[in-house]
């Protein structure tokens, strides 16, 4: 399994790393924080989680792989349902179908639903959600019509 | 395949539920050609010349369309993000997804999609999908396209996906993505196979996969 989670930027990310360790114990030596760039000068241990910033309002995207899933035997909705309550943060998951504009924005109380980001901006933005997130009752819903539902 | 009532989901979720189950898509999720990406770009070719004497008799006898079904009947058609799914137009910054399907080069998209504008494609409202030259597409709300499967399409996972846009930037450099990925969690020895098969049909392919 693989993760690749992108968090709100005004999260700091050192809250996402304090997340992870306070809810699965991960040893904030093995979450790297930086640019991927400099990964491999990374002078602690190989890392078991990589939180790299990327352009735009969801500006952290955490990577990991199989030795995350071992220590949190959460699904990436899971964990990022977990840390977005702990960090007061928001995250966009990728809602599992080809369709590369549509993600589960996990909002701050960790409900989540469908939304559809820009397909002209190469940043995650979002334009609308594609149904009701009973934490995000500010974010504009325009339902898809029946023949762009993946689900 | 069996038809799959859509589930009536009122939202994502409260922070409890899982999301509901995901609507059935039928084909092979690597393209229909798996673990054979040479095989798949030889279809591409044979389906390119076939297209094209096709095109040339429908042309010639009237056009051979039907009537515009699914969502090209209701608004424009958008091509799919170039520099997502193009092998030739993929970053290094490309987003990785889950999914991630790639056009191998010579693939006609656009051809796909005027025939799909005139009538030429199937749509199926069981899978969401237009069916073209043995070839489907998904439409997002916005009319944007998306490559599901078929001939000239690949799909790679994340940690593939990674590898692809690391060989892209260093220019074909294997050695060079390698030391890059070194110490990268997401990415191990097994997701390289797939990646430097796609790789090869990459104009800055040198050689040595």
């Amino acid at each position: 399994m693989s993760y690749g989670i992108y968090f709100d930027s005004t999260t700091p990310a050192e809250a996402l790393r304090q997340a992870l360790h306070t809810l699965y114990n991960v040893a904030p030596e093995f979450v790297y924080v930086g640019p991927y760039e400099q990964l491999n000068s990374y002078g602690g241990p190989d890392p078991i989680v990589l939180i790299t910033p990327v352009d735009g309002p969801f500006g952290h995207e955490l990577q990991a792989g199989d030795k995350l899933q071992e220590l949190t035997r959460a699904t990436p909705l899971e964990l990022a349902q977990a840390v977005c309550r702990i960090a007061r943060s928001r995250a966009l998951v990728d809602e599992g179908s080809p369709a590369p504009d549509y993600w589960f924005l996990v909002a701050a109380d960790g409900s989540f639903g469908r939304v559809m980001t820009d397909p002209d901006n190469e940043d995650l933005t979002i334009l609308y959600a594609l149904e009701p997130i009973s934490g995000e009752p500010g974010l504009k819903v325009v339902p898809p019509p029946d023949w762009a539902k993946t689900w | 395949m069996t038809a799959k009532p859509r589930p009536h989901s009122p939202g994502g979720g409260d922070g409890g539920d899982p999301p509901p189950p995901r609507r059935r898509t039928h084909g092979s999720a690597d393209g229909g050609d798996a673990g054979n990406i040479a095989a798949a770009q030889a279809k591409v070719t044979a389906k390119a010349q076939e297209g094209r004497a096709g095109t040339a008799a429908r042309a010639s006898s009237g056009g051979g369309a039907s009537p515009v079904t699914g969502p090209a009947a209701k608004i424009p058609l958008r091509p799919p993000n170039a520099g997502r799914h193009n092998l030739n137009s993929v970053k290094l910054k490309s987003r990785s997804d889950d999914k991630n399907t790639i056009v191998l080069p010579g693939t006609d998209v656009p051809g796909d999609l005027a025939d799909i504008s005139a009538g030429r494609g199937a749509w199926d409202p069981q899978t969401n999908t237009y069916e073209v030259n043995g070839r489907r597409y998904g439409v997002e709300s916005t009319g944007t396209t998306f490559p599901v499967d078929g001939p000239g399409f690949v799909n790679l996972n994340r940690s593939e996906y990674k590898v692809l846009k690391n060989l892209i930037g260093a220019d074909g450099d294997i050695g060079a993505a390698r030391e890059a990925l070194r110490r990268d969690p997401s990415v191990s020895d097994a997701d390289w196979t797939r990646a430097l098969d796609v790789f090869q049909h990459h104009k800055s392919y040198r050689g040595g996969a």
